[in-house]
């Protein structure tokens, strides 16, 4: 769907990298650049057993997947020029570098609207490009502290703990790529390239569910949900132990009749809103349920009622999973020096196909990108190159 | 005139990139809405539709005085995630009502759902009957899990969808149990999604000429948060919980801190969040707590050394944060080089000097209320900004929809009107669906 489309990628946070993924996948030309070491994720694991090195890290495999590396050395004033004109052929740079960064490269949006204005710039950084915090550095879990969703999640007796992996940039990708497109198709209107900025902070601080509003307007909170509640709200929005692991019973007003079919207690229907009731028999009523099944048991019987339960999937949960493999959601990646893995193919489900390739060896693409984007000679290629090595 | 006379077609500089492009807003709690939010903020013109025996249940949420006479749109949560759109209450479960919402989607580029599957099918407004007569039309839809049997049949809510995505099966205390998000989040990660598929699929339509119809399974697209580990998984590393811990930054935790108003750290639920992520980090840190003698400590030389030492490091380190407020401590270690902010609030985003500077909160007019704070465009496009109206009272813009987008005339209007078809308050049988259902 994105066929015509060339994109360029550079810095090394997730939000560009699982945005520039996407993109990939419904086939978009993806360029990564990169420093002579690797990017930051061929670093961070996690690591096949007796491997360590950057082709095999995880998190390079998955969220690099279907690009073109090209390293560059951008200490380098050759390197630098090279990668001007990448970007300047391109049609969307996708970028966390600081701007300050960015205008020592000449890839600032002033110079970029000048020289290349048909490209759209999507330039997304912890804090924003402005204001007292802008320089601030940050890491996966200051992120996601500064946004907010981390004061809410966790044991009310406990220190909040954040949850896997870098949430706050996963989130920011589906800002990246909707920003991209809404500049792709602004740019068939205008004729001119867009320049959009984003801040991981306000990503998630605007998306703080109804704590947000209500604090942003000085009203007091719900009993309950201006802090960390843990796994349970009340005895029908709750985690519950089964017979071999976790699940969840999450049961609104419109969902009772359902619950209570799967229950075998149709006759509890008019006692389902007295809070006594509720908090003491029927909790413990939930809890013996869910206990005496299995977590696939108690999803059967949310299969069979319409109840909403569900229960805590593994990795071999969902990869053994044959009804969830029938969404489309596996793609399956043959790795150069790795194997073949499975990896989760498109965020949403088009008409159009995604096809996502292996991630690239490190500069695996220099040579025929520098020849083909910035129009080197092998002689020129040899310089740029040598001046990463 | 409002936007629902706009001109279609064209655009210079100055717009915002989706003016003219036409949205209905069959969409109701927060996923689908925060989808359609990103729309409106981006200059579509977005008619989100209830009834008036059918409201948006977060229309009974967050609402700061009950005792006013219309409750149902002063929520803080509906003002929110609907702010820029119009608002038509009509009653679908008649023919002339179904016939209203028809033809509005007969005239849409974009059309987002969140029923569960299969009933926009029952309710005549499936993806092929719209596209019969209008194949332009994009249409998404926000299922929890998917459209197919039997999961289908399996209503999910947000904990339901972070559970059967794997992610909660991989966040917690290390050693503890699966832990739940505090927002529902699949609903805001949907909401970006079906954004984001929408603007792709306008691209799309501008090459093809014709729409498509989308899914976003809140559960698949959460999976996709997790690639990492389901990949690492498949080569043989198992991933365990740990906690605010990282394999390649050590030190790095959550800490407690003292109150802003002076209450003790043990007492205060107050805390900050660093990480070392170098060496030089960490003489930084260690010097910045008065403790510089840590860092000849032999036993603690590199990563590997701290993370295995890490909880004698949270125990150094906990002394010295619960000194000083969230606010100082990680101002001090960010003029040091160290990553490390507050744990903020809710309330304290409210007041937080960054969000403030960037004019992240806006004051925005309320017709039965005083203005109200609502959150600015997070999409900053250079050279545009939209301005922000409250989210519509329920059916505020009947008339205007029915008369501009449809034609129909005063009379029928009127008659529509005495038929309760369509209204501007709540019948006595209202419901509302209930939070986060799909």
């Amino acid at each position: 769907m994105l066929n015509d489309l060339r994109v360029v990628e550079l810095g090394d946070g997730i939000a560009i990298a699982l945005a520039a993924r996407a993109m990939a996948g419904f086939g978009a030309d993806v360029i990564k650049i990169e420093p002579p070491e690797g990017d930051r994720l061929r670093r961070v694991g996690p690591f096949p057993p007796g491997r360590a090195d950057g082709e095999a890290s995880a998190a390079h495999l998955y969220f690099h997947g279907g690009k073109s590396s090209v390293v560059l050395d951008l200490d380098h004033q050759a390197a630098r020029t090279a990668l001007q004109r990448i970007v300047h052929s391109g049609d969307i740079l996708l970028t966390d570098l600081p701007t300050a960064r960015r205008e020592r490269l000449r890839l600032d949006d002033a110079v970029l609207a000048g020289e290349a204005p048909r490209l759209s710039v999507v330039a997304v950084s912890p804090y924003g490009a402005d204001g007292p915090h802008a320089g601030y550095l940050a890491t996966e879990l200051t992120m996601i502290a500064a946004g907010g969703q981390l004061s809410l999640m966790g044991s009310p007796d406990r220190e909040p703990v954040k949850p896997y992996g870098d949430q706050a940039g996963c989130q920011a990708a589906l800002s990246v790529f909707g920003a991209a497109m809404a500049a792709i198709y602004r740019r068939g209107r205008t004729g001119r390239g867009s320049s959009v900025e984003l801040s991981i902070q306000e990503l998630q601080a605007s998306a703080m569910d109804m704590q947000g509003p209500m604090a942003y307007n000085g009203d007091p909170p719900y009993p309950g949900y201006g802090r960390r509640i843990g796994n349970t709200t009340h005895s029908l929005w709750s985690y519950y132990p089964s017979r071999d692991g976790q699940v969840g019973i999450f049961v609104n007003p419109a969902n009772i009749p359902s619950l209570l079919a799967a229950l075998g207690r149709s006759d509890l229907r008019d006692r389902m809103s007295d809070k006594a009731f509720l908090a003491g028999e029927m909790r413990d009523l939930v809890a013996r349920w869910c206990a005496e099944r299995t977590s696939k048991e108690v999803y059967a019987a949310a299969v069979e009622f319409g109840a909403p339960f569900s229960y805590v999937a593994g990795p071999d949960d969902l990869l053994e999973d044959p009804i969830l493999a029938a969404t489309g959601i596996w793609r399956t990646v043959e790795q150069p020096g790795v194997g073949v893995v499975r990896v989760p193919g498109p965020p949403f489900t088009t008409d159009a196909g995604f096809d996502i390739g292996p991630a690239p060896h490190l500069g695996q693409h220099t040579a025929t990108v520098l020849a083909r984007l910035a129009g080197l000679d092998e002689a020129a290629i040899r310089a740029v190159a040598g001046s990463g090595s | 005139m409002s936007s629902l006379a706009a001109q279609r077609g064209g655009a210079d500089a100055g717009e915002p990139p989706l003016t003219g492009i036409r949205v209905l807003d069959l969409s109701m709690i927060w996923a689908g809405p925060f989808a359609t939010k990103h729309l409106a903020d981006l200059g579509a013109e977005v008619i989100k539709v209830e009834g008036p025996s059918y409201l948006d249940h977060v229309r009974t949420l967050s609402v700061p005085d009950r005792n006013v006479a219309e409750p149902y749109n002063d929520s803080r949560y509906f003002n929110e995630y609907n702010r820029n759109k119009y608002g038509l209450a009509v009653d679908i479960r008649t023919d002339s009502g179904r016939d209203i919402v028809t033809r509005l989607a007969a005239g849409s580029d974009v059309i987002v759902e969140n029923f569960r599957p299969g009933v926009i099918e029952r309710l005549g407004l499936g993806y092929d009957t719209i596209r019969a007569v209008n194949p332009r039309v994009i249409m998404v839809s926000l299922p929890a899990y998917s459209g197919r049997e039997p999961e289908r049949r399996v209503p999910g809510y947000g904990p339901n969808v972070e559970q059967m995505s794997g992610i909660a099966h991989l966040s917690g205390y290390a050693g503890g149990p699966p832990q739940k998000f505090g927002i529902s989040y699949g609903d805001p990660v949907a909401g970006l999604g079906g954004a984001a598929a929408v603007l792709m699929a306008l691209v799309a339509r501008e090459r093809s000429g014709v729409g498509q119809r989308i899914e976003v399974s809140q559960r698949n697209l959460l999976m996709g948060f997790i690639g990492d580990a389901l990949v690492g998984h498949q080569l043989g590393h198992r991933a365990e919980r740990s906690g605010n811990r990282s394999p390649y930054a050590a030190p790095q935790g959550v800490y407690p801190s003292l109150g802003a108003d002076g209450t003790p750290a043990a007492r205060a639920d107050s805390w900050v969040a660093l990480s070392v992520t170098s060496d030089a980090q960490w003489l930084a840190l260690v010097k910045t707590m008065g403790r510089p003698e840590l860092a000849d400590d032999p036993r603690w030389p590199d990563v590997p050394a701290r993370l295995a030492a890490h909880d004698e490091l949270d125990h150094e380190i906990s002394a010295w944060t619960s000194t000083l407020t969230s606010l100082d401590a990680a101002e001090q270690l960010q003029r040091a080089g160290v990553a490390a902010s507050p744990v903020l609030t809710p309330a304290e985003l409210r007041d937080d000097l960054q969000l403030t500077a960037r004019g992240f909160l806006r004051m925005v007019a309320h017709a039965t209320m005083p203005p109200m704070k609502l959150t600015a465009p997070t999409w900053h496009f250079q050279g545009l900004d939209t301005e922000l109206r409250a989210a519509p009272r329920l059916g505020e813009h009947n008339q205007m929809i029915l008369r501009n987008r449809l034609g129909l005339s005063e009379q029928r209007i009127a008659e529509l009107e005495a038929a309760g078809v369509i209204g501007t308050s709540p019948t006595p049988a209202t419901r509302t669906r209930s939070r986060h259902a799909q």
